[in-house]
C-alpha cells in the first residue's frame, strides 16, 4: 500500500494536466459523433471554444475561433466580423495565453507527445527566432488570403485549408475512419497528402521538441499573445521580490523572454524554481495560486515536476 | 569465517558502478531507439501517403476517368497494414522505454548558473491603474461587438458553417 502511495504521488496529474483534460473533453463532448460517424449539429455550435479545436471533429460541441474568424474575414464583403473579433477580444482579455497552456486540447496533445522518451531538442536562439513564424502565418494566411480572396467573392480559410493540422487529424481522421464515411474517400486528392504530411511532420516534431505547433506554427496563439501584458488571469512575477537571477527563464521550456510575455503559456512551472518565491498565478491583483513550500521554505519534492498543483 | 568488508564493500560499489554504466548505457539505448523509430515511421507514413496518391493518379489515367477515385478504402486499408509491423515495433519501443525511463520531464534541462543579477533587472508585467482602464475600455468593447455580432446575424453565420463539415479543413478540397 506504501508503494502504491508513493507511486501515485510521484506520478498522479498536476491541477494543470486535470484542467486541460477536461477542457479537452468539455470541447469535445459529443463522443457520439464517433460512434456514428457525425458532426455535431446543435446550438451550441454558434459558441467559440477558446482553443484551436476544429469543428470538423465528430465530438466537437463549439466553433473553432480561427476557423470562424477566417470565414468572417472572408465575408466581410456580406458582413462584417463583430461576434468573432468581440469573441476573441473577450477570451484574450480575460484569458490571454493561459488559454494555451490550460484549455487548448491541441496543447494537450502535444505535451502527451512530448512525454515519449526521445533525445529532445532545447530551446535555443534558433527557436526564439522561429517563434515569430506563428506571426507571419496569422498575417498571412488568417488574414491577408482569406481577405483577398473574399473581396473576390471566394471563401478561402487559408489557414485551415493548407496547414492546419487539428483538422486534419481531429477532423480527417475522425471522420473519414467511420465507415459511414467510406464515400468521402472518393474526394481525397493532392490537398489531403499535403495535410497529411504535415500532420506527421509537426507531430513527429513535438515529439522531440516541446510544443513546436505552439511556439512556431499556431495563429491563435500568436493572437492571444497580443493580449500578455492585459490579460487578467496569468502568471506574475512580484517585482519587490525579484532578485532578476534568470532562473525562470532558463527553466521555462517555451521562448519567453519574461515571466508572462507573449511567448508564455502561463503553465505555472516557474513558480516552484524561483528561490525568492517571487512568481504567482494572479487574476488581476488578487492571487490565485502562490508558490508552495514545506515548513522549511522549500518546494516540496513530488510538486517540483512543474505545472500548477 | 572471517569476511573482508572493505573487499565486500568495494564489490557492492564496483557493483553499484557497473550496474550504473549499465542503466545509463540502457537509458541511451532506449532513447535513440524510439528516436530513430519515431522518424522512420514517421517518413513512412509520409512516403505511404504519397504512394498512395501517385498510384491513384495512375489507376485514374489507366482508367481514363477524371471520376475514378485517387483514394479508396482498400488502397487506405492496404497501406496501413504494410506500415503496422513498423508501427507496432515503435509502439513496443515506446512502451519498454516508458517502464524502464518514466515519461520524459516537461522542463528543460537548466543550464549553467549565472552570477546573480546577470540576467540584468528582470522585466515584469505590471498591474496599474491605466491598465485597469483600459481592460475595463476593452471588455466593453468587447461586449459591444458582441450585441453587434448576433444582431447583424455573425453568430448565425458561425452556427452554419460549423454545422456542415468544412470539406478544406478536413483536406477534402
Amino acid at each position: 500500500m506504501d508503494k502504491l502511495n508513493v507511486w501515485w504521488r510521484n506520478h498522479r496529474p498536476t491541477t494543470r494536466r486535470l484542467v486541460q483534460l477536461y477542457a479537452a473533453l468539455l470541447q469535445n463532448a459529443h463522443l457520439r459523433g464517433f460512434v456514428e460517424g457525425e458532426i455535431y449539429t446543435g446550438p451550441a455550435k454558434a459558441v467559440c471554444v477558446p482553443g484551436l479545436n476544429c469543428y470538423s471533429c465528430p465530438a466537437a460541441v463549439g466553433a473553432c475561433p480561427l476557423g470562424a474568424l477566417q470565414n468572417a474575414i472572408a465575408s466581410r464583403a456580406n458582413r462584417p466580423a463583430f461576434y468573432m473579433v468581440g469573441m476573441l477580444l473577450l477570451f484574450g482579455l480575460t484569458l490571454g495565453r493561459v488559454i494555451c497552456g490550460w484549455l487548448c486540447p491541441m496543447g494537450l496533445i502535444q505535451e502527451l507527445l512530448h512525454k515519449i522518451p526521445t533525445p529532445k531538442l532545447q530551446k535555443s536562439r534558433v527557436t526564439r527566432v522561429l517563434t515569430w513564424l506563428k506571426y507571419v502565418i496569422l498575417a498571412v494566411f488568417v488574414v491577408i488570403i482569406p481577405l483577398w480572396y473574399g473581396l473576390q467573392k471566394i471563401p478561402v480559410p487559408a489557414f485551415c485549408k493548407y496547414i492546419c493540422p487539428a483538422g486534419t487529424l481531429e477532423g480527417a481522421v475522425g471522420l473519414l475512419s467511420h465507415p459511414a464515411n467510406a464515400d468521402k474517400f472518393s474526394m481525397l486528392g493532392i490537398l489531403f497528402t499535403r495535410k497529411f504530411e504535415i500532420l506527421v511532420f509537426a507531430v513527429t516534431v513535438c515529439i522531440f521538441v516541446y510544443r513546436a505547433f505552439c511556439r512556431f506554427i499556431c495563429p491563435l496563439g500568436a493572437l492571444y499573445g497580443f493580449f500578455a501584458r492585459i490579460a487578467l488571469l496569468g502568471v506574475r512575477v512580484d517585482a519587490t521580490k525579484c532578485s532578476s537571477c534568470g532562473l525562470c527563464l532558463r527553466t521555462c521550456p517555451m521562448d519567453v523572454r519574461f515571466v508572462g510575455d507573449h511567448e508564455c503559456i502561463h503553465c505555472g512551472s516557474c513558480m516552484g524554481k524561483c528561490p525568492e518565491k517571487a512568481i504567482s498565478f494572479r487574476a488581476g491583483k488578487i492571487v490565485l495560486k502562490g508558490p508552495e513550500t514545506d515548513g522549511a521554505g522549500r518546494t516540496p519534492a513530488h510538486k517540483q515536476k512543474g505545472g500548477c498543483s | 569465517m572471517k569476511i573482508d568488508k572493505s573487499e565486500t564493500v568495494q564489490g557492492r560499489l564496483s557493483e553499484t558502478e557497473k550496474g550504473k554504466h549499465c542503466s545509463e548505457r540502457l537509458r541511451r539505448f532506449l532513447l535513440r531507439t524510439v528516436a530513430v523509430l519515431t522518424l522512420l515511421l514517421g517518413a513512412a507514413l509520409c512516403i505511404a501517403a504519397l504512394m498512395l496518391y501517385f498510384g491513384g493518379l495512375e489507376r485514374r489515367a489507366a482508367a481514363g476517368s477524371a471520376m475514378e477515385p485517387i483514394f479508396t478504402r482498400e488502397a487506405v486499408e492496404g497501406a496501413l497494414l504494410r506500415i503496422s509491423p513498423l508501427a507496432l515495433l515503435w509502439f513496443a519501443a515506446v512502451i519498454s522505454a516508458l517502464c524502464f525511463l518514466g515519461t520524459a520531464p516537461d522542463s528543460v534541462r537548466v543550464p549553467r548558473e549565472k552570477k546573480p543579477g546577470a540576467a540584468g533587472p528582470m522585466k515584469t508585467v505590471t498591474e496599474g491603474r491605466s491598465k485597469r482602464i483600459l481592460r475595463i475600455c476593452l471588455y466593453a468593447a468587447a461586449v459591444i461587438l458582441l450585441v453587434l455580432g448576433v444582431l447583424n446575424g455573425g453568430l448565425k453565420d458561425v452556427l452554419i458553417k460549423a454545422i456542415n463539415i468544412c470539406t478544406e479543413c478536413i483536406g477534402l478540397g
